[in-house]
């Protein structure tokens, strides 16, 4: 018997059941397939429970390196290979890294599975023989590229400081998930093979497969494939800091950038993946901002001539996620901006919003769900993250029903909890020809 | 557990050698049921059972070439307030009927066409054909967006496109390669941006769609007997349109170096573009495999070269405009300035080495399955089915054709693909050369490439004010 656990996840009725079936390999991957023969399509979804946030301070941008890494070659799969074979058989791939998990995805007609399973399972079993000086030196220079690319835009560093202001130093997401320019500079390649060892394991990854295939052939060709790849052991502790004490009154800093508007980000600390108050949060954030008839949209956009650009997001991560509103001011100071913004936000705490307002966000979080898993690489990565973050494949519509449950006063105290008006971090950014900013801390990027 | 879990034998496996591939199927994509809906509209049906929401494109085939000889900032205006507001719904309710029945709504008007698109779930099929036909017929172009339109464009021009590397190299790259009296060289206007008025626009609108016939094209888990009364009631008291003017030739491209000066910029965008062959060309389907194998995916040729070997850059591209009367190849990638003048000199290279050698057997064989792959993939959701139709016919195409064309990259001679590379991208054709950095360290890059640059400022750059 080499299976621990298998289950069996039916398909529903609604357009948010993810159907799947799920099992445990001998060596601890877990792994689910879920059948669409619409197109002949297969995804393969290989997520790892490594982040920028599992960094040690000597490491800060190596979970992102290995997004790079992991194609330059393994002991069967050598230098491009993983590249060439996969195109061969008429597939791409791509992969991310988060602040929680680092994923690899391929795409790639039916008749090319064991392609795919070979060349992924090369990579997490064999890759050590792929991580050699050439390619480590070779990967720093593409990051470092990657990085100034971005950064050349306006508004390019904002992420950067954001993460800075918004987490103490220490906290496991303080530092940009790409890194800094000399932690990146300065990676060995002792210091990326004791990474991958720790984080590149059968135990802290998932594999879904999805698609034009049947469970029993996918579930036996990924079997097969992952035979050979050995146990390292359990899924490696992960930092769990307790979370940082909030602000007791507002938090400003800001940075002086290459731009020519001023922007402004209105920052919290919002609540972690899982949290019974994080879909409160996201709907919230969707009621004061999203278009015509949203609590910040049109005071600041359409009906007054105060922002270019207004938004809300929130991001809610294993250890919490930011909670932001965004504005690009067309004229008036920030402040300004401010104080309408972070009044609407008191006013939704204090009356919550209207059936309408409730009713239309939760619309808007369904539909994004909904068209997220409609093909099969939208289905499988979401599919990954329910495994990773719920234990279930089919997370979606259990959220929903979590969500349509939120009542008017539920929405209007997480609010009050999460979104504290006096209690904001908030960020400018500003010309290098505004005057001389309010005394606020400037943020330091290395 | 699924009995055959438990009782599954492990295959030995052998990884001295990537497992076989079976071959992929190259799918059959249904041609559309057309039929007349009335004297001034034609639709265009294709059913996918299983779709969760239908595609529904609704197409005037005139848009600012044929009304304006370009886009100007008129053409532009009723593109972007199209889709606000009908007379019979305001904005607000609009955007709020939008989330409540993830209905996605939205106008475009482009050179060749312009239109209003509908993406809505089945369920709502009825009320979301109403509210489009109500766009696209009775629109009510709020003052209040008008503004907020010529704000945005006015922010554009003059604030967030000088101080994006990569929006001013394509504003660049459009003015340099098309000469203004084109109509896809049209430059922006800030004096008759700021002159566009709500009256001008509903002149505009009439005038749009009594220039040529509507054809509507649906996509989605829906029949005939479903869509078309649904059509009839939104859309069917359309005008019949007069005939589309013929749309005068554009001039031809000229040699060109631009450079625009970006004080501290570390980095330098280059761009590079060439005449190349239309969907329609003979051309079209070697253009496909040489531009896939040169700048088309992480290992093309431009890759493997600038990322893969030398670390100069995050990403390079070769990108195809197959469009009527736009047909070029470009070639995109940024690298630190102390690199220009090798990227360059390699970007040659490549560009020679198609031209004296073609397409290896294997770069034929890996363009032909990406693109099968690609086609494939055409019904995975509404959004991919209607671009995959839509693309088609605004190549003036079919399903079948273009179908077998993508069966003809198999075939593709890869001789044929050298003569081809020599022909097009050879010395004789039209070349632009455009790079986005700082004068102080990339003039001599330039010298060092042999390229004397005609430098612009930002602010020049994005209104196309070049000398």
């Amino acid at each position: 018997m080499w299976l621990a656990a298998s289950s069996l996840v039916l398909a529903g009725s609604t357009d948010l059941d993810l159907a799947a079936e799920v099992a445990t390999l001998p060596n601890g991957l877990l792994v689910a397939v879920a059948t669409s023969d619409r197109t002949d399509t297969v995804a393969l979804h290989l997520r790892f429970a490594v982040g920028s946030g599992d960094e040690r301070p000597s490491e800060y941008g190596c979970a992102h390196l290995f997004e790079h890494l992991m194609f330059e070659g393994s002991q069967n799969v050598p230098g491009d290979a993983f590249d060439r074979w996969l195109t061969a058989a008429g597939g791409a791939n791509n992969a991310w890294t988060s602040e929680d998990a680092t994923a690899y995805h391929e795409t790639f007609p039916s008749g090319a599975l064991d392609r795919a399973l070979f060349l992924e399972s090369d990579r997490l079993g064999f890759l050590d023989a792929g991580l050699v000086q050439e390619n480590l030196a070779n990967q720093q220079d593409v990051v470092l590229q990657e990085r100034a690319e971005g950064y050349a835009e306006p508004n390019g560093r904002d992420y950067d400081a954001l993460t800075r202001v918004l987490w103490p130093e220490g906290h496991p997401y303080h530092v940009p998930i790409i890194g800094t320019v000399d932690a990146i500079r300065g990676f060995t390649l002792d210091g990326v093979r004791d990474f991958w060892q720790r984080h590149y394991r059968t135990r802290n990854a998932v594999l879904v497969i999805a698609g034009n295939v049947q469970p029993e052939a996918a579930f036996t060709a990924a079997a097969n494939w992952f035979q050979d790849v050995s146990d390292r052991g359990p899924a490696p502790e992960r930092p769990a800091p307790a979370p940082p004490p909030p602000p007791t009154e507002i938090v400003r800093a800001h940075i002086v950038d290459d731009v020519e508007l001023s922007s402004t980000y209105i920052t919290w600390r919002g609540p972690a993946t899982g949290d019974p108050d994080a879909l409160a949060v996201d709907i919230a954030m969707r009621i004061l901002s999203g278009g015509r008839g949203t609590r910040l949209d049109d005071p600041l956009f359409y009906e007054h001539d105060r922002t270019t650009d207004i938004g809300t997001w929130y991001g809610p991560g294993r250890l919490g996620g930011p909670a932001l509103i965004a504005a690009t001011s067309a004229g008036p100071s920030l402040k300004r901006i401010e104080a309408i913004a972070l009044k609407q936000v008191a006013r939704l705490g204090r009356t919550g919003p209207t059936d309408a307002e409730l009713a239309r966000a939760r619309a808007s979080l369904r539909s994004d769900w909904a068209s997220q898993i409609e093909g099969p690489e939208g289905r499988a990565e979401v599919i990954a993250q329910c495994l990773a973050e719920d234990g279930t494949p089919n997370c979606l519509q259990p959220r929903w029903e979590r969500a349509a449950a939120l009542t008017p006063d539920a929405i209007a105290a997480a609010v009050r909890r999460w979104l504290d008006p006096q209690a904001a971090t908030i960020l400018s950014v500003l010309p290098s020809s505004s005057p001389s900013p309010d005394g606020s801390p400037s943020v330091v990027l290395p | 557990m699924t009995p055959f879990l438990a009782t599954l034998v492990l295959t030995p496996i052998d990884r001295s050698v990537p497992p076989p591939v079976a071959p992929a199927p190259l799918l059959d994509q249904p041609a559309p049921e057309t039929f007349a809906l009335t004297d001034a509209v034609t639709v265009h049906l294709v059913t996918i059972p299983g779709l969760r929401k239908v595609a529904i494109d609704g197409r005037v085939q005139a848009g600012s070439t044929a009304l304006a000889g370009g886009p100007t900032e008129a053409t532009r205006a009723l593109g972007w307030i199209l889709d606000a507001a009908t007379q019979d719904v305001d904005g607000t309710e609009l955007d709020i009927l939008g989330d409540t029945l993830d209905m996605d709504l939205w106008s475009e008007f482009d050179h060749d066409d312009a239109g209003v698109y509908l993406r809505i779930p089945r369920e709502h099929l009825a009320t979301g054909v109403g509210h489009w036909g109500d766009v696209l017929l009775r629109p009510d172009l709020p003052r209040a967006d008008l503004r907020l339109f010529q704000r945005d464009l006015e922010t554009f021009y003059e604030v967030e496109g000088p101080t994006s590397p990569s929006r001013l190299a394509r504003a660049a790259l459009t003015h340099a390669w098309f000469p203004s009296d084109s109509p896809f060289g049209r430059r922006p206007d800030l004096g008759a941006l700021d002159a566009v008025k709500r009256s001008d626009l509903f002149a505009l609108h009439e005038r749009w769609l009594g220039i040529a016939p509507i054809e509507v094209l649906v996509v989605g888990d829906v029949v005939r007997a479903d869509i078309e009364p649904l059509l009839l009631a939104a859309i069917g008291d359309a005008g019949i349109p007069g005939e589309v003017a013929a749309t005068p030739a554009p001039s031809s491209p000229a040699d060109r170096v631009v450079a625009i000066d970006v004080k501290g910029q570390e980095q330098v965008a280059i761009r590079w573009r060439t005449s190349f062959p239309e969907a329609s060309h003979p051309d079209a389907v070697a253009a496909r495999s040489v531009s896939w194998a040169l700048g088309g995916h992480f290992l093309s040729r431009l890759n493997k070269n600038l990322r893969e070997d030398k670390g100069y850059t995050y990403g390079a591209g070769a990108r195809w405009s197959d469009l009527p009367g736009r047909g070029s190849l470009t070639v995109e990638v940024d690298v630190p300035t102390e690199f220009a003048a090798e990227t360059v000199e390699e970007i040659r290279k490549e560009l020679a080495a198609l031209g004296s050698d073609g397409l290896t057997v294997s770069e034929r064989d890996d363009a032909a399955l990406a693109a099968r792959q690609a086609h494939n993939e055409t019904r995975q959701n509404a959004e991919s089915a209607v671009g995959w139709y839509a693309a088609w016919m605004e190549r003036g195409s079919s399903a079948a054709a273009a179908k077998a064309q993508v069966a003809a990259m198999a075939t593709l001679d890869p001789a044929a693909t050298r003569t081809f590379a020599a022909r097009w991208l050879g010395e004789d054709g039209p070349q632009v050369w455009v790079f986005v950095g700082d004068r102080t360290t990339l003039e001599p890059e330039l010298a060092q490439a042999g390229l004397t640059a005609m430098w612009v400022d930002p602010d020049d750059a994005i209104l196309g004010v070049l000398p």
